[in-house]
């Protein structure tokens, strides 16, 4: 359960974010959205698809974590280990609503403690360089989200969305099969008119759409990691 | 098309449907899908008939005919207060107590294609209901779930599914979608003559305003009028009611009692004294409807069994008295003419087979339209072949359901058990069933309407028994029990996958299904 509350020096002045040990549930997932701003970081990293959002069945660009459910084969001995972690996560536990700007704090997350980690605040009530950094965080996310859906939007228009099974059989010969996920039509690119190319180019799409066809190279990468996992289990 | 001489050659170039309900938009909707650009397909509706209206429940045929019509399924969703369906709940039809109930999902039994369950589980069922132990749907509609979930295409599901949906709002979203779309002509018109050729062939329809309509092939769709086939053509009608004793019906239309009430997604058909009732929510409210023998019962007596199923907001609601009779013409398709929905026959809607009936001969004149008129009496014979075939099947299956049934309260029910309304083709099925269950190689035709895990679903479900040989060798035992334990799997997942069936419809409103 969350339990949010609105961000106060004087509430909240000895709270601190245990940062170092992020193995808890929430991490626990095997997909997290992310923003388009942030695409080649991920795409360096992670597989990155399409996924539908059940709420509203909009697309969400989203990095691929693991197989199987609340898989996330990044952790490890509580670390993540990847040069970029997608900011949907790393801004955790807090949260900014979009209407009105306002911070919140996750206060049951059990990253919230008093004893270990990160500080929010300073002694004079302004914020440590730990929170100004989260702050800067939840703004990019909330100029991200628009960006990110006009870039989905984009894709659409053109036709350059299509469904992809993930079909990955591991060491121990159990496959996993993977459904709703989406990725780049390649051929739809080629079908394009030099002037939608251009376009394409122009809003930075072409470039979005080229980084998430090459990090489906990462699969057989993600699947190294749970060969490697498996091994260690057997 | 006024005027329009059928040229030497004798090639088939248009097409007049006569008549504008389901049928006849249906109809339209799945020729002109594929002859709309080369055919000359028009259709005619008097604006002074008012189209039957109570085909509110669909098989899953229902999504593949739309699809192929180019119909997005968020407008049908949203323009015919559509929801799913996803099978047949009976409700007191075996010993007529308050706990008496049984599925007909529209999934086949899990493995079907490879294993056969049923003697499986009439071995040793687990205590469980047959189609509990073989299909995870039922789960799925007790929880009131939908098929699906938002982030999954237009058409597709995790369980397979129907719909129902309000055939009023049905035929108007069929008129636009293929006047718009599809390149058919509308004509609103009465008609006032049918003028023939010597041969017999209908030649072209006269209005009251005296235009003439001519076409080389004509579809009737005038429901149970059947102007052309029966009335023109002379088409003699076989009936059926000493088989199947429905012949009146009443329905309404009940608002739900809050925004808040489950919209279920299957049919309820709860048997009554001399009959049964049907109960179909859509999504902007629920069509009820009670059929019933009216030598078995009286007007009164059925209105009242009706009055106390709705509840007491019976007493603002309209009543819609409509007569039944129940049976199909000896022919279907005679000359240049083929009957297409109730003009070519009606049966009680225990099954929903009506709109279906209508899909299966529109896409057999689709799939096999006569080049030429030469070429005429040759499919045309086919056609009456294949449906005769399937009247045949129906009216079996349907007569089944009360031949299994262990009521004896009423006549009605007692009647249905008398040898002599059964016909001989049942008889010997449920001869070989009394040591063979259903399976694939029961049935003769590629194209079964109803699949032999139809037949399993109501005779397992109605509590025959089967003796099956304890001759089994211990691979299927184990395949079976596999197949089992799968489906018991799959329906943990959907369980916890699956959102409710009325927040789901809610958000295809707000939001829409994508396409991809």
């Amino acid at each position: 359960m969350k339990n949010f509350e609105a961000l106060s020096p004087s509430k909240h002045r000895d709270v601190r974010i245990m940062v170092d040990y992020i193995d808890q549930p929430d991490a626990q997932t095997n997909s997290v959205p992310i923003l388009v701003s942030e695409l080649l970081l991920c795409g360096a990293n992670y597989p990155l698809f399409l996924i539908k959002n059940s709420d509203n069945g909009e697309f969400m660009c989203c990095a691929l974590l693991g197989f199987a459910e609340n898989e996330n084969l990044f952790l490890h001995d509580g670390q993540w280990s990847a040069t970029h972690i997608p900011l949907t996560f790393s801004r955790k536990p807090f949260h900014m609503t979009q209407e009105s700007n306002l911070v919140y704090i996750d206060i049951d997350n059990p990253w919230v403690n008093r004893d270990r980690g990160e500080r929010l605040f300073l002694d004079n009530g302004e914020f440590a360089p730990y929170m100004t950094e989260v702050i800067r965080k939840l703004e990019r996310i909330a100029i991200g989200m628009d960006e990110t859906q006009a870039f989905i939007r984009v894709l659409a228009k053109h036709d350059l969305i299509e469904p992809v099974k993930l079909d990955v059989t591991f060491d121990n010969d159990l496959s996993e099969k993977l459904n709703g996920l989406y990725t780049i039509k390649k051929q739809g690119i080629s079908d394009l008119s030099n002037t939608e190319l251009q376009q394409l180019h122009q809003t930075g799409a072409l470039e979005g759409a080229y980084i998430m066809l090459h990090s489906l190279e990462n699969v057989k990468a993600l699947a190294k990691l749970k060969n490697k996992r498996l091994r260690v289990s057997i | 098309m006024k005027d329009n001489l059928m040229s030497d050659s004798g090639k088939i170039r248009s097409i007049l449907i006569v008549g504008g309900g389901s049928a006849g938009w249906l109809t339209a909707g799945i020729l002109a899908a594929r002859y709309g650009q080369t055919m000359d397909i028009t259709l005619i509706e008097s604006p002074d008939v008012k189209i039957i209206g109570v085909g509110e429940g669909t098989w899953p045929t229902m999504k593949s005919t739309l699809k192929e019509m180019g119909v997005s399924e968020t407008d049908f969703f949203r323009e015919c207060d559509a929801s799913f369906k996803q099978g047949a709940k009976f409700a007191k039809w075996v010993t007529g107590a308050e706990d008496d109930y049984y599925y007909h999902p529209l999934m086949l039994p899990q493995d079907f294609t490879q294993t056969n369950l049923a003697p499986h589980w009439l071995q040793d069922s687990g205590g469980r209901s047959f189609s509990e132990s073989v299909c995870f749907q039922e789960a799925l509609c007790e929880h009131a779930l939908a098929p699906k979930t938002l982030a999954m295409p237009e058409y597709n599901a995790a369980a397979n599914y129907a719909y129902h949906l309000n055939a009023g709002k049905f035929t108007t979203f069929l008129t636009k979608h293929c006047t718009e779309k599809l390149n058919v002509k509308h004509v609103l018109a009465t008609i006032h003559d049918v003028k023939q050729r010597e041969n017999g062939d209908i030649d072209y329809v006269v209005t009251t305003a005296n235009d003439h309509l001519s076409a080389d092939l004509f579809i009737d769709c005038t429901g149970m009028a059947s102007l052309l086939l029966g009335n023109t053509l002379g088409v003699e009608f076989i009936d059926k009611s000493d088989v199947l004793f429905i012949d009146s019906a009443m329905a309404v239309q009940k608002p739900y009692d809050s925004e808040e009430e489950p919209i279920l997604p299957y049919t309820v058909s709860t048997a009554q004294d001399a009959g049964w009732i049907w109960d179909i929510g859509l999504t902007s409210r629920r069509g009820i409807g009670h059929v019933y023998s009216s030598r078995h019962t009286t007007d009164e007596q059925a209105e009242l069994a009706l009055a106390t199923y709705v509840g007491p907001r019976f007493k603002d609601l309209s009543v819609k008295k409509i007569p039944i009779r129940s049976g199909h013409r000896k022919e279907f398709w005679k000359n240049n003419c083929v009957a297409i929905g109730l003009a070519g026959g009606f049966l009680e809607p225990l099954e929903a087979s009506a709109l279906m009936l209508i899909e299966l001969s529109a896409r057999f004149v689709r799939d096999q339209l006569p080049e030429t008129t030469s070429t005429m009496p040759i499919i045309a014979k086919r056609f009456n072949e294949t449906l005769t075939y399937h009247w045949g099947r129906i009216i079996d299956f349907l007569k089944l359901h009360y031949v299994l049934s262990k009521r004896d309260d009423t006549a009605f029910w007692r009647d249905n058990r008398d040898a002599v309304t059964v016909p001989e083709s049942l008889t010997e099925l449920l001869r070989l069933w009394e040591f063979h269950t259903p399976y694939r190689q029961d049935f003769s035709h590629k194209e079964e309407v109803f699949p032999a895990a139809s037949y399993q679903y109501v005779l397992y479900g109605m509590g025959f028994k089967t003796q099956v040989s304890s001759r089994v060798d211990n691979s299927h035992a184990r395949a079976c029990e596999r197949a089992v334990q799968e489906n018991e799997k799959i329906m943990d997942k959907a369980l916890t996958l699956l959102p409710d069936n009325r927040q789901l419809l809610r958000k295809i409103h707000e939001y829409g299904m994508s396409s991809i």
